[in-house]
């Protein structure tokens, strides 16, 4: 069993690539060609719909560009996810130097666990609402590998 | 000791609705699962937003079968009279390429605790 502050770490790694890995595709998309890219998602890829965290990715890399409008229309929960990760990369590196933890009724409360996963909910059927009626399926299927 | 909470599924039915729902069931998958490995391993394996987030970003997904494999499923293999294992190599490699089918080894082996409670 892995100890709690290793936990941790993987933590801060997990968050740390979600931060960074939006930050080297930028890097290398030097034609400015993202918003017509392939996504890695794999549902996407066999699908061609997308999943809950579609977008979250282009999402990070308009608003590493500064802009936020196309960020949010990526996915409204990019900038959201920028700041979670920040600040749990801030409090588990201050957990592991204190030996102590913080903000555990926040993190293990139940009603606002079901809250979040509400909200997020909501905007994925609403997103596939709009995803399905104003694609044809030959979109749809432009958008996975098999096209 | 702690209540399991029941949350017993069919895995091709974790599959076939997470496909249906285009991975909107597997948001109310991870937080069950995550309550009945937290419930059986009588301490927070998983916490909720972590459950939550990794319905919808990569690495926190990744993240969540990590820990589901290395400590969460090993307390079910006690639990239920089983060889200890750590599937959470398995578990990475299948949450990053098919999550569903991650999910589906998981709930097959959370659908074991009830098995045995019933032959009990």
């Amino acid at each position: 069993m892995s100890s709690l502050p290793t936990r941790k770490l993987y933590g801060i790694a997990g968050a740390l690539s979600m931060l960074a890995i939006p930050y080297f595709i930028l890097l290398g998309d030097e034609q400015d060609q993202i918003e017509h890219a392939q996504s890695l998602c794999p549902f996407k890829m066999a699908t061609g719909f997308p999943c809950p965290g579609c977008g979250i990715t282009k999402s990070l890399i308009f608003l590493y560009k500064g802009d936020l409008v196309k960020s949010l229309s990526y996915h409204v929960f990019g900038p959201l996810t920028v700041l979670a990760c920040a600040v749990a990369i801030l409090v588990l590196m201050v957990e592991i130097a204190t030996k102590k933890e913080y903000f555990n009724k926040i993190l293990f409360n139940k009603r606002l666990a079901y809250a979040l996963a509400a909200v997020l909910a909501a905007y994925h059927f609403t997103r596939l609402v709009l995803f399905i009626s104003t694609n044809s399926l030959e979109d749809i299927l432009r958008e996975s590998i098999w096209r | 000791m702690q209540r399991i909470p029941l949350f017993k599924n069919e895995p091709i039915l974790v599959l076939i609705l997470g496909i249906l729902t285009c991975g909107l069931y597997l948001i109310y998958w991870n937080i069950k699962a995550a309550e009945v490995m937290n419930a059986v391993a009588e301490r927070q394996v998983i916490s909720q937003p972590i459950a939550i987030f990794a319905g919808c970003c990569l690495p926190i997904n990744l993240y969540f079968y990590y820990l589901a494999g290395k400590e969460g499923l090993p307390k079910i293999y006690e639990k239920t009279g089983q060889a200890s294992k750590d599937q959470s190599v398995l578990l990475l490699i299948l949450g990053f390429l098919f999550p569903m089918v991650a999910a589906m080894i998981v709930q097959g082996d959370i659908n074991k605790l009830y098995e045995q409670s019933a032959d009990a």
